[in-house]
C-alpha cells in the first residue's frame, strides 16, 4: 500500500514538473521580448548601419517573422535541445552556453558542497552547544559571512593575494595551462570566498532547526530514558533537523548553474553568470532563452528531487 | 547541555603548538618567503624582463565588451577589430591620426578620384600564413564578401563599382565620390578566397581550431589558439613578408577579464603585463606608485556629448525644440568643469563631433562660453519667465523640467549629468537624471523620440569623416539619431561630402557641417575621455602615438613593436599556490584535531 502510494505521489510530481518546464519556457520566450531596446540597433550602433543590413540582420535572426511564428520555432527548437544562434556572437547558443557552465559547475560543485558540509558540521556543533559561547561564536561568525558582500570579501582576498604573491587572482587557468594543478591554484579564492559566504546560511538553518528538534517530547523522553546524548544527536535529532536542508541544499543546487556573477567577476572566472549578464546587455535572446532554460530546468529537477527525498524520510509528505 | 569547565595544561600546549605550527607555516612560505608567480603563467614579468626578444610573449588583459567572433565581416567588438588588425593586411595601414595612409599589402597605389579610379599594386612577395601568395583575386574577393549585405564593412566599400585584375599583382577600383581613398584601402581585411569560399561566410567564426591549420590570415601574427571567454593567442606568421614590420616578441596573448579592477589585480600580481585603457582615474595613483609598471594616457577615440530631442515629430518637449532653450543651456554649462568632474581631469573638452585628435576635428571651433547671465538673458528675452518652484516656463505655461537619460554603466557620465543639473537650476530649468540602461535608452529614444535629453558618447574610426551621417534624416530611419536632427542644408551638403572629388573638398564640407551643428545644436558636445592603461616595465617600446593609446584596441602597432625590456630586474620567486591550499588544509586539520581534544577531555572532566 505505501508502496502504491510513493510511486502516485512520484508520477505526480513528475506531471506537475513537466507542465512548470512548459509554462517557464513559454514564459522566457516573452520574457526577453517584452524587455526594452531592439537588438539589431543595440549591437550595431554604428553610423555604417545602412537600412538594407538592418533588415537583412533582422532576417538573419528571423526577428523579421511573426512573434507567434518565432515562439513555436522557439518551442520546436527547445524540444529538440536546438537553442538558436546568439545574436552576438554568431555560434550556436549551446556552443557558448555549454563551456561556460562546465567552467560554472567547476567551481561552484565544490562551494557548495563544501559548504553544506561545512554549515551542517558547525551547525550541529553550535546547536549542541546552545546558548554557550561556541554557539554564539559560531553563529555570529556564520551570520558574519553570511552578510558579508561576495565582491566585498573577494576584493579583500585578492588585496592579501597581491601582498603575498603568487596566488592567482583571475582566470580559471594561467594561459595555456589545462592542467589539475593549475585549475586548483586559480580556485582557491574564488572557492573560499563562496564556501565562506554560502556556509553561514546553511549554518544558521542546521542550528535553528536542530534546536527546534532538540527540544521535542521525544528528545526529552531519550534522555530520561538514559540514552547515550551522542545517540540522541545523530540517531534522532539530526535526521530530523535535516529535513528544512533538504530544501535549502535542492535550491542551492538548482540555483548553481546560473553561475555566481559576482565572483565571476571579481575572480575573472569564465562562467555562465558573466555570459547571462553580457547577454542581458546585448539583448541576445538566443543565449538568454537558453541560459534560462537550462536554469529552469535545473530548477525544477532539483525541487523534484528534494520532493522525492522529501517524500523518502518523511513519510508523512507523502500520505498528505 | 552545553559544557563548561577549565582547560586543562596538556590542552593549553596543544593550541598553542597548532597555533605556532600554523603561524610558521605562513610566514615560512607567506610574507616572509619572497614572490612567486602564479602557477605556471605563460609569461610573468619577470619571464618576461630576461626573455630573449625571439621566444617571449606579451600578455595584455582585456577588460571591455567580449570578444564576438573573429570573421572580419562580421565581428561588433573592438577586440576582434583589435586582433584582426595584427591578422589579416589590409591595402594600406591608417597612421596615428587617421589623416594618411601608410603600405602594407599594397607598395603603391594611384588614385585619380575626378575620374573615379584607383589602381594598386600589391607586393610581389606577399604571403599567406599558410605559404600561399596572396594576389589580387584575393583583394578582388575579400572586397566582394565585404561589400554583402552581413558585412559590417560595406559602408568601406559601397562607393566601388568595379573591381578589375589585370594581373596578380594589380587591382583597379572604380568608384564614385571622394571617401575612397579615405576609408577604402584601411578598413578591408584581405582574405585567402581559396578557404573562405569554401564556408559560410556569414556565420564562419573566423578559426576553427578542428581543422589545420586553424587559422589562415595575412599579418604579422596568426590566430594560434582560442579559449572561449579566457584568451586569444597571437603567434608571428611564418610568411610574414614585410621585415621593416617584423614583430620582436614570438607571441601575444590577450586575457579576458570581467572587470577592469580585476584585469588591474592581474597586472599587479604580474599575471598580465598590460592592460586594455579601461582603467579609472581613481587608478592612476596606484601604478604612479608602482615603480615597476609604466602609466599610459591617451586620447581615446570617444567622445561624450549631451543630445537635445529636437525631432520635429518626436515625442519629446516641444521647448526643447527651440533654439533658444538650447542655446541657453549650453551658456549655462561649464563644459570644462563638466569634464574635470567628470574624468577628474584626465578627459578633454569639446567644442565638435569628432573625438579629440582626429584629423577631421574643426579645430577653429571653440568651447561655447561659459556664460549664465548669457543664458539668463536669451530665455528672459524669449518670453521663458520665472514660475513657481523658481522653474522657468514657457510663454505658454509648461515648466522648463526636462529628463536627461544616461546609460547607467558609464558612471562618468553620470557625475556628469550631475553637475549639468546642478548648473541648469542656476537658469531656472529643472533636470531629473535618470540612469537607465542602454537597451532602455533604446526604446525611448527609437522610434518615438521621447526623450528630453540624453548624455551618450559615439567610438569612432579615426579619420572617417561618415561619423557625421548622424546628423541626416537617413540616420532618424535607421535609428542612429538620438537627437533627431533633421536639417536640408546639412543634408545636401553631407551630400556633397560623399560625392566629393578631392580629399580637400571632403575636409572643408566635413567643417562646414561641423559649424551647422555647432550652431544649430542637436548635441552639446561635452569631452573626449581618456583612454588609461598601464603596463610592466618588463616591456618597452610601447608608443601612445596612435588615438586610443597602445592598448585601445586601435593601434596596430603596438604588438609588432612591443620588446622585453632588457634592463628590467629580475624577480626571485618560488613556492606555489598549492602550498597555501595545503597548508590551509593541514592548519584546518590541526585545529580540528585540537578541538577534538579539548572536547574529549572537557568530557572526561565532565
Amino acid at each position: 500500500m505505501a508502496t502504491l502510494t510513493f510511486s502516485s505521489y512520484i508520477a505526480k510530481r513528475i506531471a506537475l514538473t513537466v507542465v512548470s518546464i512548459f509554462i517557464i519556457i513559454s514564459f522566457n520566450f516573452f520574457l526577453f521580448r517584452v524587455l526594452p531596446g531592439n537588438p539589431i540597433t543595440l549591437l550595431y550602433r554604428s553610423p555604417r548601419l545602412t537600412l538594407n543590413q538592418e533588415k537583412s540582420l533582422a532576417i538573419q535572426f528571423g526577428l523579421n517573422k511573426p512573434e507567434w511564428e518565432q515562439y513555436l520555432l522557439y518551442i520546436r527548437n527547445a524540444l529538440e535541445g536546438n537553442f538558436g544562434i546568439s545574436f552576438y556572437y554568431k555560434v550556436s547558443v549551446t556552443s557558448e552556453l555549454i563551456p561556460a557552465l562546465e567552467n560554472s559547475l567547476v567551481l561552484l560543485i565544490p562551494a557548495t558542497i563544501i559548504s553544506v558540509l561545512l554549515g551542517i558540521f558547525t551547525g550541529v556543533f553550535s546547536a549542541w552547544r546552545e546558548n554557550s559561547k561556541t554557539d554564539v561564536a559560531v553563529l555570529q561568525t556564520a551570520m558574519a559571512f553570511y552578510a558579508m558582500p561576495t565582491f566585498w570579501l573577494g576584493g579583500i582576498f585578492i588585496l592579501l593575494a597581491i601582498y603575498i604573491g603568487g596566488i592567482p587572482v583571475a582566470g580559471e587557468y594561467s594561459v595555456g595551462s589545462t592542467s589539475i594543478l593549475n585549475l586548483l591554484e586559480h580556485m582557491a579564492l574564488p572557492l573560499l570566498t563562496l564556501v565562506l559566504v554560502y556556509y553561514g546560511q546553511f549554518t544558521i538553518m542546521m542550528r535553528n532547526s536542530l534546536r527546534d528538534v532538540l527540544s521535542e517530547d521525544y528528545i526529552v523522553t531519550a534522555y530520561a530514558k538514559g540514552a547515550d546524548s551522542r545517540r540522541i544527536l545523530y540517531t534522532h535529532a539530526v535526521p530530523n533537523a535535516m529535513l528544512p536542508m533538504i530544501s535549502l541544499i535542492a535550491i542551492n543546487l538548482g540555483l548553481m548553474v546560473t553561475g555566481a556573477i559576482l565572483v565571476e567577476t571579481v575572480f575573472s572566472w569564465p562562467g555562465i553568470g558573466y555570459m547571462i549578464y553580457e547577454a542581458i546587455g546585448h539583448l541576445d535572446y538566443p543565449m538568454l532563452q537558453g541560459a534560462f532554460i537550462i536554469v529552469t530546468f535545473s530548477v525544477v529537477l532539483a525541487n523534484l528531487l528534494a520532493d522525492m527525498i522529501y517524500g523518502m524520510v518523511d513519510p508523512r509528505i507523502r500520505y498528505k | 547541555m552545553a559544557f563548561e569547565g577549565k582547560i586543562g595544561r596538556k590542552t593549553m600546549v596543544l593550541v598553542f603548538s597548532a597555533i605556532i605550527i600554523t603561524t610558521g607555516y605562513f610566514a615560512l612560505f607567506g610574507t616572509t618567503g619572497g614572490q612567486y608567480y602564479i602557477g605556471s603563467p605563460a609569461v610573468s614579468t619577470a619571464e618576461a624582463g630576461t626573455a630573449s626578444a625571439n621566444n617571449s610573449t606579451f600578455t595584455v588583459g582585456w577588460s571591455g565588451t567580449s570578444l564576438d567572433t573573429l570573421n572580419p565581416y562580421t565581428f561588433t567588438s573592438s577586440v576582434s577589430d583589435w586582433i584582426l588588425l595584427d591578422t589579416y593586411s589590409t591595402l594600406a595601414l591608417y597612421n596615428a591620426n587617421g589623416s594618411g595612409l601608410i603600405p602594407e599589402l599594397a607598395t603603391s597605389w594611384n588614385i585619380n578620384v575626378s575620374n573615379g579610379t584607383a589602381v594598386v599594386h600589391l607586393n610581389p612577395n606577399a604571403k599567406f600564413s599558410n605559404g600561399q601568395p596572396i594576389n589580387s583575386s584575393d583583394v578582388e574577393y575579400s572586397y566582394q564578401m565585404a561589400d554583402c549585405c552581413f558585412s559590417g564593412l560595406s559602408s568601406y566599400v559601397c562607393m566601388i563599382t568595379n573591381i578589375s585584375t589585370p594581373n596578380p599583382e594589380t587591382v583597379i577600383f572604380n568608384f564614385t565620390g571622394g571617401l575612397f581613398p579615405l576609408v577604402s584601402l584601411d578598413n578591408v581585411f584581405i582574405l585567402p578566397e581559396s578557404l573562405w569560399q569554401n564556408v559560410n561566410v556569414s556565420s564562419y567564426f573566423g578559426f576553427n581550431a578542428s581543422a589545420d591549420p586553424s587559422f589562415v590570415g595575412s599579418g604579422p601574427f596568426v590566430v594560434s589558439k582560442y579559449v572561449q571567454g579566457q584568451y586569444v593567442q597571437l603567434s608571428r606568421n611564418p610568411y610574414w613578408y614585410l621585415p621593416s614590420m617584423e614583430p620582436h616578441v614570438s607571441s601575444v596573448i590577450i586575457q579576458c577579464f570581467n572587470s577592469e579592477s580585476s584585469m588591474f589585480s592581474a597586472l599587479q600580481a604580474g599575471t598580465i603585463d598590460a592592460t586594455s585603457a579601461f582603467l579609472l582615474p581613481s587608478q592612476i595613483p596606484v601604478v604612479q606608485n608602482d615603480s615597476s609598471l609604466h602609466l599610459v594616457l591617451s586620447n581615446s577615440f570617444t567622445y561624450c556629448y549631451l543630445g537635445f530631442n529636437v525631432n520635429p515629430s518626436g515625442a519629446g518637449p516641444s521647448s526643447i525644440r527651440n533654439l533658444t532653450v538650447r542655446q541657453a543651456i549650453t551658456d549655462a554649462i561649464n563644459v570644462s568643469y563638466v569634464t574635470k568632474v567628470a574624468w577628474d581631469g584626465y578627459a578633454t573638452p569639446l567644442a565638435t563631433n569628432f573625438p579629440v585628435g582626429d584629423s577631421f576635428l574643426d579645430s577653429a571651433l571653440k568651447l561655447h562660453p561659459y556664460n549664465v547671465s548669457e543664458a539668463n538673458s536669451l530665455l528672459n528675452a524669449s518670453g521663458f519667465s520665472y514660475g513657481p518652484n523658481n522653474l522657468r516656463e514657457t510663454p505658454n505655461g509648461t515648466a522648463l523640467a526636462y529628463t536627461v537619460i544616461v546609460p547607467s554603466s558609464f558612471p562618468a557620465l553620470i557625475s556628469a549629468a550631475t553637475v549639468i543639473k546642478q548648473e541648469l537650476s542656476q537658469i531656472g530649468i529643472s533636470i531629473t537624471i535618470s540612469s537607465i540602461s542602454t537597451s532602455t535608452m533604446d526604446s525611448i529614444i527609437w522610434p518615438g523620440y521621447t526623450q528630453s535629453m540624453d548624455l551618450w558618447d559615439w567610438a569612432w574610426t579615426p579619420g572617417d569623416p561618415t561619423l557625421l551621417c548622424v546628423f541626416t534624416d537617413t540616420a532618424i530611419t535607421t535609428c542612429l539619431s538620438d537627437s533627431g536632427f533633421n536639417n536640408s542644408e546639412y543634408n545636401t551638403l553631407y551630400s556633397e561630402l560623399i560625392n566629393a572629388n578631392s580629399t580637400q573638398q571632403i575636409y572643408n564640407l566635413s567643417d562646414q557641417l561641423q559649424a551647422i551643428l555647432y550652431n544649430q545644436l542637436p548635441y552639446l558636445p561635452l569631452y573626449s575621455p581618456p583612454n588609461i592603461a598601464a603596463y610592466s616595465n618588463a616591456f618597452t617600446n610601447i608608443s601612445s602615438n596612435f588615438a586610443g593609446g597602445p592598448f585601445g584596441a586601435m593601434d596596430w602597432e603596438t604588438f609588432i613593436q612591443v620588446e622585453p625590456n632588457a634592463s628590467f630586474g629580475k624577480t626571485t620567486h618560488s613556492g606555489s599556490t598549492l602550498y597555501y591550499i595545503a597548508g590551509g588544509i593541514a592548519a584546518v586539520v590541526v585545529i580540528a584535531a585540537v578541538a577534538a581534544i579539548v572536547i574529549r577531555s572537557r568530557r572526561k572532566e565532565d
